[in-house]
């Protein structure tokens, strides 16, 4: 036995080292397919890992659990569809909490719910005409005079943009009426009005000019409904960049520092943002770049977002610096603005620098800012239009995820808040309404009227959704003001962790049992008759969630195609040097070796190139992942940089992977070996009598 | 005796018809003759061999080895016997070209088993000072002569002690002097071991040397002569 193999190894390797060719290809194959299988595996294993990291320290948990009367599935990152998901609800958390609580696995269970709102962001002449109204209250004539001289060199804008739109407009009537209005704005006698009737001055501004700038599209701001503190400690990640969390029975928001640089930020300067991260960060060039090339040539038509802001001093102020930056021949400050937001690849690093340096501290950057109270409203589950007012305690980002927008897809408001927007009461509102309800003896108050008479209409506005438009724009700053008493509202913080929440995060004392303690857990909430769903992090993140699984079926199945391909290769190869063998193998045969013998010999050839080379191949996989272990892969976007777990990926390899998939290849080989290696047990001893010419 | 046929035909497929190599052949060989199958290409002088080999069974008739009939036998019984009982010799000589002369002739008896390293060695060295290349075991077959090469396939072909050594033209990619060098190797180790040898040729100078002539034409045994 050991000698014959002894014969059969010494046999297969003079072989290999005579039939070069096939050698080196059937070894150069099963190498590059065990490489890249190894390779393949250990990246999307890597990612797998950082992904689900990503996935389970921002919000996901290792578990969620919701009702299971949900229409839709719970989708955290979500859906792929607009529209919002039918949830269920749970409607006494706290029961729910200390069931989950009894299974000795979990360590916490984090209240959510999330939801879409609007922020309405006015336009460019509202914002103007917001601050021209405060100025006119606070009187100062000096700070009038110059704001007036603003808001005319605006006008002019509006105007000549209006008289070019005439020339394309198929109702040009109408805009000579538009123009009309500003040739009315910008004439003397409409401002001599302002000492005797500045409302009406106002009023005129405010209803037919500001709406000629064009309203700005409404930001949609995903908020998260959560215990802020408890949120903060169970998930790792969580870091307040800029103010302070929601300090416990506070109401308010904590926006993602990353909506607020990319979404809320002053637009102009958005832009500058935009290209200094390709210019600067990624070295592109603008003019080679198509999306660089598309944010320089829409700066210089951004000109207003920023003139708007400068106004008497500051005005003449920057025109000048600009002049002389610019060395140029204009005086006025909206030909150099657009000069100067005229930007490409020779000038744009000295531009950006100007911009942030001189005229940057001179406008506004963010609309809000931490310590302001904005209005959030979104639409009731009956369907009504529901502003709350909230303070924005402060930013937040998820450590590693800073640039990814899905990491920081959310906004985060107290629960009592949400469920205030979910409109649902708190404990405090239904008090109040049980005692005005007994006061007037009336058993059933119709659900669109129960705020009215509680808070009166100004506190918090509903409308009904088909007056959406009217509300459209932020609230003015007088609205606001009436706001904030029901901004400071304090609550009881046991209202967090009970009543209504839409979904909650289970956290995991051993993440390796999670799929033992979800199936524990749905057990468990079935017999205390809670009908409650309990999914992995992988269901809940929605179609993100899959896409690891999607991408290791592709990248299996690229594989499997791969390998298919390259065993025919193998499986012809062998076939042709069993041709030519015919003579040696039915010499064999003739002195006495037994067919198994000559299968034997084709296998024990296969397996010493094939495991040879798979492992080669699998070494070089380890060592090339070991490589890029420790400089690292730049993530190429920043939806990537979320499966990444941040900006690079330090993949690294699993010994169970490099040792099973050679051995797997190798056998695949084996398999692909035993046709040829059938036929070739065949051939007849007779075969050795047959002479070559 | 050593080889007996009786009434041995032998049909090959061509194509949709059939060819008859052999037609009715009786040939008795005994134990330690030295005999040639002599005849022009065609006349079914390897069809023949192959059937007293074990590598191909009559269509009728019936061959037996040794005493043993082979015409019934498995693939598996057929290898045992061409290990255990013959001996082969090729015309293009058929070493395994990746193999050095030493581990050629060590083939058979691996393949046998059954021996120790140090008895395969000692019956190896005895085989190869006969054939005279006892000073080449290490070198690969494509390093030496045709002759020796030969004298590798002859060792080969004895070391396993076989009762018969068959041969198939082993002059036949020879030059002639070497050929009959061959030859007189094999009738020396014939006469010496009492070995049963049957070799295949047309050679006239090569023919001179047997003991017996059996000459085919045909598929038909035209004469068979003893010296």
């Amino acid at each position: 036995m050991f000698e014959e193999l002894k014969v059969l190894l010494l046999v297969a390797i003079r072989n290999l080292a005579l039939h070069k060719v096939k050698t080196l290809v059937v070894g150069g194959i099963l190498l590059v397919g065990s490489f890249l299988v190894v390779f393949g595996l250990s990246l999307l294993g890597s990612v797998e890992s950082t992904m689900s990291q990503s996935i389970i320290g921002s919000v996901a948990g290792h578990l969620q659990v919701y009702s299971s009367d949900a229409r839709d599935d719970l989708a955290l990152f979500g859906s792929g569809f607009f529209g919002r998901d039918d949830l269920g609800e749970i409607n006494k958390f706290e029961d729910v909490k200390a069931e989950i609580l009894k299974n000795e696995n979990v360590s916490d269970v984090v209240p959510l719910g999330f939801e879409n709102a609007l922020l309405g962001r006015g336009n460019l002449l509202d914002d103007l005409f917001e601050r021209f109204r405060s100025t006119v209250k606070a009187g100062a004539e000096n700070d009038i005079a110059s704001m007036i001289e603003t808001i005319k060199a605006n006008l002019r804008t509006v105007r000549s943009d209006l008289e070019n739109e005439i020339k394309i407009s198929g109702i040009p009537d109408d805009i000579r009426k538009q123009i009309a209005d500003v040739e009315q704005a910008l004439s003397d006698d409409f401002w001599l009005n302002l000492k005797r009737d500045p409302e009406a001055v106002l009023i005129f501004l405010e209803s037919k000019i500001a709406p000629l700038s064009g309203e700005k599209e409404p930001l949609y701001l995903r908020y998260m409904g959560t215990n802020p503190a408890q949120f903060a400690e169970v998930f790792k990640k969580f870091k307040i960049v800029d103010g302070e969390n929601i300090p416990a029975g506070d109401r308010g928001i904590l926006l993602s520092q990353r909506i607020y640089e990319t979404q809320i930020k002053n637009i102009v300067a958005r832009g500058f943002d935009n290209l200094r991260k390709g210019v600067i960060e990624q070295r592109k060039k603008i003019a080679e770049d198509i999306s660089l090339k598309t944010i320089a040539s829409d700066l210089p038509k951004q000109y207003l977002e920023v003139v708007v802001y400068l106004s008497g001093d500051k005005r003449s102020e920057i025109s000048a610096q600009l002049k002389d930056f610019l060395k140029a021949d204009e005086n006025e400050l909206e030909p150099l603005m657009k000069k100067f937001l005229t930007v490409d690849d020779s000038n744009f690093e000295e531009r950006f620098s100007y911009f942030y340096k001189t005229i940057a501290p001179s406008i506004r950057l963010y609309p809000f800012k931490v310590g302001d109270t904005i209005n959030l409203r979104s639409y009731t589950r009956s369907g009504f239009l529901k502003t709350v007012p909230l303070k924005i305690h402060g930013l937040y980002q998820f450590s590693g995820l800073e640039s990814s927008d899905l990491a920081g897809a959310f906004n985060f408001v107290d629960m009592v808040s949400y469920r205030e927007l979910y409109g649902r009461m708190s404990s405090e509102g239904q008090k109040e309404l049980e005692e005005l309800r007994n006061e007037v003896s009336v058993k059933a108050v119709e659900a669109g009227s129960i705020e009215d008479s509680l808070f009166g209409g100004d506190v918090t506005i509903e409308t009904r959704s088909d007056d959406k438009a009217k509300t459209a724009g932020l609230p003015s700053e007088n609205t606001v003001l009436e706001f904030k008493r029901a901004a400071t509202e304090k609550y009881d913080t046991a209202e967090l962790n009970s009543g209504l929440v839409i979904n909650a995060a289970i956290l995991l004392k051993n993440p390796r049992r999670l799929n033992s303690t979800r199936i524990e857990l749905e057990k468990q909430l079935a017999d205390a008759s809670m009908k409650l769903k309990v999914v992995d992090w992988k269901q809940a993140s929605g179609t993100l969630g899959q896409l690891v699984s999607v991408i290791r079926a592709v990248l299996l199945i690229a594989v499997g195609i791969i390998l298919i391909v390259a065993m025919a290769i193998i499986n012809n190869a062998i076939m042709m040097t069993t041709l030519e063998r015919t003579r040696e193998i039915g010499t064999l045969r003739a002195i006495g070796a037994q067919r198994n013998f000559i299968l034997k010999m084709f296998f024990v050839e296969t397996l010493t190139i094939g495991l040879l080379a798979t492992f080669l191949g699998a070494v070089l996989a380890v060592i090339f992942v070991s490589i890029l272990g420790t400089r690292g892969i730049a993530s190429p976007s920043d939806f990537v940089s979320f499966l990444f777990g941040g900006p690079r990926l330090y993949p690294t390899f699993s010994t169970t992977i490099a040792v099973v998939a050679p051995i797997v290849v190798a056998a695949l080989a084996l398999v692909f070996t035993l046709y040829p290696a059938f036929m070739a047990s065949r051939i007849s001893p007779a075969a050795a009598m047959q002479d070559r010419e | 005796m050593s080889v007996v046929l009786k009434g041995v035909f032998k049909d090959y497929p061509l194509g949709a018809s059939m060819v008859r190599a052999l037609h009715g052949i009786d040939l008795e060989i005994e134990k330690g003759e030295f005999t040639t199958i002599a005849g022009p290409s065609g006349c079914g002088k390897s069809t023949l061999l192959n059937l007293i080999g074990c590598m191909d069974v009559a269509t009728t008739g019936t061959v037996s080895i040794e005493g043993k009939i082979t015409n019934s036998l498995t693939d598996k019984e057929q290898t045992n016997l061409r290990l255990n009982t013959l001996g082969f010799i090729f015309q293009s000589f058929n070493l395994v070209p990746v193999l050095s002369v030493y581990q050629n002739v060590e083939l058979p008896l691996l393949l046998k088993g059954g021996m120790t390293a140090g008895e395969r060695s000692k019956r190896i060295s005895e085989l190869l000072e006969q054939v005279g290349l006892a000073n080449k075991a290490n070198n690969r077959s494509h390093e030496l002569s045709g002759g020796q090469r030969q004298r590798v396939a002859i060792a080969r072909a004895l070391v396993t002690d076989p009762k018969i050594v068959l041969a198939d033209e082993p002059t036949a990619n020879l030059d002639s002097e070497t050929g009959q060098n061959i030859i007189e190797l094999m009738r020396t180790l014939n006469s010496k071991q009492k070995t049963t040898f049957i070799f295949s040729s047309h050679d006239p100078k090569v023919i001179e040397h047997a003991r017996r002539i059996v000459r085919l034409q045909d598929g038909r045994v035209i004469e068979d002569v003893r010296k």
